[in-house]
């Protein structure tokens, strides 16, 4: 219990550097394009705390700018993904059972593609960039939602509160928004949670293999690439630390999914003792 | 990375009470087909249908419309849809995978030439990771406390890496650039000396069965820090897994009764504990290879590793379509085939699971 309180803490305190981060970066977003061949490839110091890459453009501002990127890129992309799995996920829990087993199909079949590969596709065939990217990761995502919240909502079906609300009369979509939505809760926002590392790391992915945000732009696998380019002749910062950046989000977002099923439980089980009448109703824990 | 979303791939599939194993092997059979069948139509879809046109993709943003016209017609884009489809299928099952106008060779042979050199660097990377996940996961759980603690905050940042940017550090640490104790970004084979006598186009094992020590050696040296950077992620899921597993399976009552009669607990672990966890982690397999094939796109480049990741991010690179089109279906099949051979695995490993007429 007490590893739970450390390891959540810890990723409190990591997403709270790196939203600072992301708000600075909103601020620096004209130094991070700033071009000063004068002062090219400074190593970090007072002046440069990341050093400056092969244009004199400043590390750090291209890093923070990239952290803003990264978080609004990959909450976003699992807020749209995520949204439209739980949409699926309710005509399959809800509606009849041959839809059912046609979508399981189909969501079996686009989560056979790894998941960089899918979205490398998808971004391929609507043109390079950011945005396209977007659209490939989200395409990824939404099976992953659909596929675990299918399986919750068939199980919300079974329950009385779900039942007795059918035999009042409820229309499925009102049953559906009402009640349903509701318990699937805690296996949303473990998934959330759990989806916006992944999301991160595949954009970043798609932009180092130049297919997602292309390099003008200060994305973290747009910088990876460049830094690569000066890795061999001794300038490492202009890789390392976009990468490093890269590293603790996704770290900090895991750390933060891993907790939740924990913090959930242990706060359930208080409520649990001291209003046992609600229990009927409280939605049950998800296993980790 | 799905790696760390474990609902992905074949779901367990129910038997029907009667039949016995044949019967649930064509079922399962049946559903697999089926789930290739749709990821067929999914690529096709994206890839072929979508507002791109991938006849303009080869010929470029400045040909004449005659010129389109012409690839058009050669690539058979003005048929109806569904002949556009079963003539894709029928192509990929056939292995008529197109013309790399980038290569200068047709796909099928483009990716066979390449395909080894990817190969040997999976089969290590894949040998590091189970290693290395089998010794950190067994003494995690054998001794717990701290060094448990450590294994598990190593393993959740090992999940999050981008194998990419390790490729980088790696590189800048341990490369030429660095400590200069292992070669750089230069191939699998130091320039001035000749690959081995092609037997299974693997240059370890063929170096070795050409007698020839020295090209082994230096072909496991470049091949050691491609391999770790792709080993991190299926290494520390594995680790997480076999962790869990065997955490699992020593609470269970089997493992006091075998203390109680008089096995050291050492023993009991290893004999007992170990074998008993390792079984359910081959069903992972699929996530595993997904793992590895992502992983070499995104790490050959960096290491200028002649695989087909490389072809992949080139062909990106250079617009050329055919082989971008044929990787990704190539990725969902291997993905699917190894996830039924795990499945078929696992069912003839498990003693449990030779119950006749299927259990629930």
């Amino acid at each position: 219990m007490k590893g739970t309180r450390v390891q959540a803490g810890t990723a409190v305190v990591l997403l709270a550097v790196l939203v600072l981060l992301a708000v600075a970066g909103i601020f620096l977003r004209g130094t991070a394009t700033t071009v000063d061949v004068a002062n090219a490839l400074v190593p970090p110091g007072p002046g440069h705390w990341f050093g400056t890459d092969a244009q004199g453009r400043d590390v750090f501002a291209r890093v923070a700018v990239g952290t803003s990127i990264a978080l609004a890129s990959g909450l976003g992309a699992v807020a749209v993904g995520g949204g439209l799995g739980l949409v699926i996920a309710l005509v399959c829990g809800l509606g009849p059972r041959w839809l059912d087993a046609v979508l399981v199909r189909l969501l079996d079949a686009v989560m056979a593609f790894p998941a960089l590969l899918l979205a490398l596709a998808v971004t391929m065939a609507f043109g390079t960039g950011l945005l396209t990217a977007l659209v490939g990761v989200v395409v990824t995502v939404v099976p992953v939602f659909a596929r675990t919240l299918r399986a919750e909502a068939r199980r919300a079906t079974s329950e009385p509160f779900v039942q007795a609300a059918r035999t009042i009369g409820l229309s499925t979509p009102h049953l559906a928004v009402r009640h349903v939505v509701p318990y699937l809760g805690t296996t949303f926002s473990v998934q959330t949670a759990a989806n916006v590392g992944n999301v991160i790391l595949v954009l970043s992915g798609l932009s180092f293999i130049g297919v997602g945000a292309q390099p003008p732009t200060p994305e973290w696998g747009a910088m990876i690439t460049e830094g690569l380019q000066n890795a061999l002749t001794g300038q490492w910062w202009i890789g390392v630390f976009p990468g490093l950046a890269l590293l603790v989000t996704v770290v900090a977002v895991n750390l933060l999914a891993d907790s939740i099923p924990a913090v959930r439980a242990a706060r359930l089980a208080r409520r649990r003792t001291s209003r046992p009448r609600r229990e009927a109703t409280a939605p049950a824990p998800v296993e980790a | 990375m799905t790696i760390t979303t474990t609902t992905a791939g074949a779901r367990p599939r129910r038997a029907p009470a009667l039949g016995g194993a044949l019967k649930r092997a064509a079922t399962g059979l049946l559903g697999v087909l089926m789930t290739l069948l749709l990821a067929s139509v999914v690529s096709f879809v994206v890839l072929r249908a979508v507002p791109g046109d991938p006849a303009r993709l080869i010929v470029g943003p400045l040909a004449t419309p005659d010129v389109l016209a012409g690839v058009r017609a050669q690539l058979g884009l003005d048929d109806p849809l569904w002949l556009q489809y079963l003539r894709y299928v029928r192509d990929f099952a056939t292995l008529q995978w197109g013309y790399s106008y980038s290569n200068g060779a047709d796909v099928t042979a483009v990716m066979a030439a390449r395909l080894p050199a990817t190969l040997e660097l999976a089969l290590w990377a894949f040998l590091f990771a189970v290693v290395g996940a089998v010794v950190v996961a067994t003494l995690a759980s054998f001794r717990g406390g701290a060094f448990a603690t450590v294994a598990k905050v190593v393993s959740l940042v090992g999940l999050g890496t981008p194998q990419f940017w390790v490729a980088l550090v790696l590189i800048l640490v341990l490369g030429s650039s660095g400590l200069g104790v292992l070669p750089g970004p230069s191939g699998r084979l130091t320039s001035f000396l000749e690959p081995p006598a092609h037997v299974t186009g693997l240059y370890t094992v063929d170096g070795l069965l050409a007698g020839q020590p020295i090209v082994f050696s230096d072909a496991l040296a470049h091949l050691a820090l491609p391999a770790i950077s792709l080993a991190i992620i299926p290494g520390a899921f594995l680790t997480r897994l076999l962790t869990a597993n065997q955490n699992d399976v020593a609470r269970s009552p089997f493992v006091t009764v075998v203390r109680s009669k008089g096995v050291s607990r050492w023993a009991a672990h290893r004999r007992h504990v170990l074998h008993n966890a390792l079984l359910p982690s081959v069903s992972s397999a699929g996530l595993v290879l997904a793992s590895l094939i992502t992983g070499s796109v995104l790490v050959e480049s960096v290491f200028n590793w002649p695989g087909i990741g490389q072809v992949l991010v080139q062909g990106i690179q250079r617009q050329d379509f055919a082989v971008v089109q044929a990787f990704v279906l190539l990725s969902a099949v291997l993905y699917v085939a190894a996830n039924t051979v795990a499945d078929i695995a696992v069912a003839l490993l498990d003693p449990r699971l030779r119950v006749r007429g299927g259990s629930k």
